[in-house]
């Protein structure tokens, strides 16, 4: 055969005709095959599965004529063998392309769709289905919009393809049909799509109409897949992100675990048996049980959860129910003070008669037990009696010069009762919270000291020593001395709530004992709650015991010394008093004391020595030149000055008082400088005006003061000095600069001087008199009012001194001044006369005979 | 033709699973055709490729070359026709009641588009048909 030449117009498919051939040599009457759940588009080829017998007998039947049969579908597929009235009225003309029948019986039929068709007439019903029908091409039109619709389908459809998991095949193959019908048949058989909307496309006559079916339904298909996938990709998120974090967790748990840390449960057990075992008090139970339940629930990271144990762990370690104290044995007592400490005898007896009076409450009180003296509750209204245990015990506080030994004394109380000791220093506290704690809301909050206290004394009753207190101040965070009200209130500290803790704890158990300086900065209300025992200063000779007792063993061992090693003299001894030291206390004796034993350590490590003994002369070999000397005659040897006492907080301390008259056209002026505090100067003032206006009586010149500027200076010029009680001795001083009579050497005096001439009584007396006698006064002028006081010194400084009593200035002038000489009245403005030197320390008695002393 | 003839049950080599693939090829035949946008077949073909030219193969029993058409375009070989069910003499049984087990062969209008990869001399095209088989042969364009 020969091919024929290539054709001018690029071919349509030539073999459309065979179609159009068969569809026109249709026979008017078709066999109709209903489908179940399917319907067949022109142009697609379906699979049927056919097993009804009367469909079977069809297919057999249309098999021998020609192959071509109506295809209708069912309206409802659940229907078996439909009559006419089951089916849609429009469907598709098929041929079977392929036939496969089954063992069973049943037929695999491949048929495809030619072209629709409608019914017109139902013919036949048995053995199956038969009618007459028309065809139902589709209408096409090639105009834009069929195109635009075209291409809107396609697109969708790839789209859809894309999330809907078609095979690639069929995109593909989509891809390529450019026919509108022909896409919109292929499209419509392979979405899956309900069977209405399927029947609906197919009953559309124009194709664009079907197109634009079509892409509504995709649309909607799209969306709703987009939607699903939108909402699975979120849920599949969550999911792995909860599931990440769970299974980090775990690890996270895992390795704790082989750290060996403790897991969170772990933790709070262990918090929870030290809890138990440290017998809260019921309301400090109830908080802490409450704590350790939200600490149960924090997870480990929160900030909280550190705040919480910490909290919790000084619940757990505070001495809520631990007593160390053994029952007081006041004999016992006695002896550990005498081992500890020389002499201060008065003090020893009060603290033993305190300790006796607590020893007989405690073991009255153990018979009839105190129904209120519950640990941590508030005295509740059924109590009776109206002698609470503690209730008037006072609180001692130790007051005395630094270094007589306050503190030391508080500890062997302690020592003597059996307690544990604590101190806290309250020198320079000025807040409020230092006392009571801060909330636990605050970052870096603590407990108060005196919580802090009593867990650092693992007991309930200590000897708490509260040092300085006369040093706290007020802030502006608030008063702490305020704060200690309550902790000193044997009637309240029962239930002493610390701001941190939260819960009461009693303090009635502890001893507290405070220290002080002075009592002067201490308030009213706390002086008050305390009872003050004076610890003046030590005279030479119980320096000198002290050191023979304490202070050398104690140096001797310090520094590594045997006991045949070193020895001191009681004169070495003494002139280390004396002249190395000017203090009330023994801390610079003892300071010295170690000196020595150093150097004489070092001598005998250098093999220079075997054995030290220190003697006056060695004392200055070790320590250097005397510090300190006894400076008295020299500076009364003119007239003008006179000596007086003063009370400083390291002891007592004579000084002297310089009055110099100037000549001053119109004079009258008074100067004042060395540093005078406010009462000192009117009490200049007050001796001035005196003076001027008495001067007759007293036998001072009438015109003394007039055209003169006076001027008095206190040396030294940088110490600050106050105080009423140098009165006599300004006075003394003016007087003596005024009428030129010298003020005796020997003589010290102290008094307060009021306008009409009295000498009103001063403090501090002892620690004056005392100071006298380390300086080498020999005669001590006083208020009469004083002469109590002077029971308080000890008897050999006593025999040592004389003392004069006063009522009136008058007086005082007369037993201060050296009597008039004729020289006198030359020396009131001139220079000073000659004395020969003294020898450091030794005071010279007076040149002329004394003045006769008043008892 | 001659025939071979056992009197003894076929032992299928595959049972049942022979069957069972003849389903799902034709199951598979049938879903490559569900989206067919033409109701043409296509027999199958072999196109070679040699020194001399191309060589088009159909495997097309059963045509009378009247009801054949090759037509030469320019890139594209275009072979169509129809091949109608005819069973000769002394083979027919569909007068009488008779009904298919199977049926697979393709009847109706077939048509075959193939592309031709190279030049070829229009004028000395040729076509055979032997043994049911269509050749086509395509000698290349010297230049």
């Amino acid at each position: 055969m020969a091919a024929t030449p290539p054709p001018e117009a690029p071919a349509a498919a030539p073999a459309a005709e065979p179609l159009q051939e068969l569809l026109r040599g249709l026979p008017a009457e078709l066999p109709i095959m209903p489908l179940r759940g399917l319907t067949v588009f022109p142009l697609a080829v379906a699979p049927l599965q056919v097993g009804q017998p009367r469909s079977l007998r069809l297919l057999d039947d249309v098999m021998r004529d020609g192959r071509v049969l109506g295809l209708v579908s069912q309206k409802s597929p659940d229907v078996e063998n439909a009559g006419p009235d089951d089916c849609y009225q429009v469907g598709t003309v098929g041929r079977i392309v392929q036939l496969l029948r089954q063992p069973e019986g049943g037929l695999m039929v491949a048929v495809q769709g030619l072209e629709r068709f409608r019914i017109t007439e139902w013919t036949q019903q048995e053995p199956y289905l038969r009618a007459r029908f028309t065809l139902a091409p589709d209408v096409v039109e090639q105009t834009d919009e069929v195109e635009a619709l075209r291409r809107l389908v396609a697109d969708e459809f790839q789209r859809l393809a894309g999330l809907a998991n078609q095979p690639e095949e069929v995109a593909a193959a989509i891809a390529e049909i450019s026919d509108p019908r022909a896409l919109a048949y292929m499209i419509a058989s392979s979405v899956r799509m309900p069977p209405e909307v399927r029947q609906e496309i197919l009953e559309l006559d124009s194709v664009a109409a079907k197109l634009e079916r079509l892409a509504r339904f995709l649309a909607r298909e799209l969306e709703l897949l987009e939607l699903g996938r939108r909402i699975q990709s979120s849920a599949q998120e969550q999911m792995t992100k909860t599931q990440r974090e769970y299974f980090l967790r775990e690890q996270l748990r895992a390795i704790r675990k082989e750290l060996g840390e403790g897991e969170g449960p772990d933790e709070t057990a262990d918090l929870r048996t030290r809890l138990e075992a440290a017998s809260l008090p019921p309301e400090a139970r109830q908080e802490a049980d409450r704590e350790l339940a939200r600490l149960e629930s924090l997870p480990a990271a929160s900030p909280e959860h550190g705040i919480i144990r910490t909290y919790l762990e000084w619940l757990a370690s505070l001495p809520w129910n631990k007593v160390t104290g053994r029952t007081i044995d006041v004999p016992e007592a006695r002896r550990v003070l005498d081992e500890d400490h020389y002499d201060l005898d008065k003090i020893k007896d009060r603290i033993l008669e305190y300790l006796a009076v607590r020893k007989l409450k405690e073991e009255r009180e153990l018979g009839n037990p105190d129904p209120e003296r519950q640990d941590g509750d508030a005295p509740g209204a059924e109590a009776a009696p109206a002698l609470l245990p503690t209730d008037t015990e006072p609180i001692l506080c130790f007051v005395g010069p630094p270094g007589v030994g306050k503190t030391s004394l508080a500890h062997s109380i302690a020592r003597a009762l059996g307690r544990k000791y604590v101190r806290i220093s309250l020198g320079g506290v000025r807040d409020e919270a230092e006392i009571r704690g801060h909330r636990r809301t605050y970052i870096g909050a603590m407990p108060g000291r005196i919580i802090q206290g009593l867990r650092r004394a693992e007991a309930a009753d200590p000897v708490f020593v509260l040092d300085e207190i006369d040093k706290l101040s007020i802030g502006f965070q608030g008063d702490p001395a305020a704060a200690l009200l309550e902790v000193l209130d044997p009637a309240q500290n029962h239930s002493f709530v610390d701001n941190y803790l939260g819960v009461p704890f009693d303090l009635r158990r502890v001893m507290f004992i405070t220290t002080a300086n002075a009592m002067d900065p201490v308030p009213a209300a706390l002086q008050d709650r305390m009872e003050v025992l004076h610890l003046a200063g030590y005279t030479e000779a119980e320096k000198l015991q002290i050191a023979i007792r304490y202070l050398v063993p104690k140096q001797r061992q310090a520094n590594g010394l045997r006991d045949s090693e070193v020895s001191f003299t009681r004169d070495a001894l003494l002139h280390i008093i004396r002249d190395y030291t000017r203090e009330a206390g023994v801390r610079n004796l003892e300071r010295e004391i170690a000196n020595c034993c150093r150097k004489a350590a070092r001598d005998i490590a250098e093999g220079k020595r075997q054995h030290v003994r220190v003697t006056p002369a060695r004392v200055i070999e070790y320590l250097g030149r005397p510090r300190f000397f006894a400076d008295v005659a020299e500076r009364t040897d003119r007239p003008g000055v006179a000596t007086g006492l003063a009370w400083t907080p390291v002891g007592g301390d004579i000084l002297f008082i310089e009055a110099a008259l100037i000549p001053m056209r119109g004079g009258g002026r008074l100067i004042l400088t060395g540093h005078l505090g406010e009462v000192m100067r009117e009490s200049v003032q007050t001796a001035l005006s005196y003076l001027r206006s008495d001067a007759k009586r007293l036998g001072l010149p009438e015109n003394a003061f007039d055209n003169r500027e006076v001027h008095v200076h206190v040396p030294a010029g940088a110490i600050p000095k106050d105080g009423p009680s140098a009165g006599i001795t300004m006075a003394t001083a003016l007087a003596s600069v005024a009428t030129g009579r010298l003020v005796r050497s020997d003589t010290a005096m102290t008094g307060e001087i009021t306008l009409r001439g009295k000498v009103l009584p001063v403090g501090g007396i002892k620690e004056k008199v005392l100071a006298a006698h380390r300086a080498g006064i020999k005669r001590v002028i006083l208020a009469r009012r004083n002469e109590r006081d002077l029971e308080d010194i000890p008897p050999e400084v006593r025999r040592d001194l004389e003392f004069v009593l006063v009522d009136t200035v008058a007086e005082v002038l007369a037993q201060a001044l050296e009597p008039a000489t004729a020289a006198d009245g030359q020396r009131a403005a001139s220079a000073p006369a000659e004395r020969p030197a003294r020898r450091a320390g030794k005071p010279r008695s007076a040149a002329k005979p004394p003045a006769a002393a008043s008892a | 033709m001659p025939l071979r003839y056992r009197r003894v049950t076929y032992r299928y080599t595959n049972t049942g699973a022979d069957l069972d693939r003849v389903f799902r090829r034709i199951w598979e035949l049938n879903r490559q055709h569900a989206w067919s946008h033409t109701t043409r077949w296509r027999p199958p073909t072999d196109v070679l490729e040699s020194g001399l030219g191309l060589l088009v193969k159909v495997e097309l029993a059963g045509v009378r070359e009247d009801d054949v058409d090759i037509t030469l375009f320019e890139d594209v070989l275009v072979i169509a026709g129809q091949r109608f069910e005819e069973y000769p003499e002394g083979v027919d049984c569909r007068a009488v009641e008779c009904r298919y087990h199977e049926s697979g062969v393709r009847y109706g209008a077939f048509h075959v588009e193939v592309y031709l990869p190279v030049a070829v001399d229009a004028d000395r095209v040729a076509a055979r048909y032997d043994k049911g088989f269509l050749y086509v042969t395509l000698p290349r364009r010297e230049m």
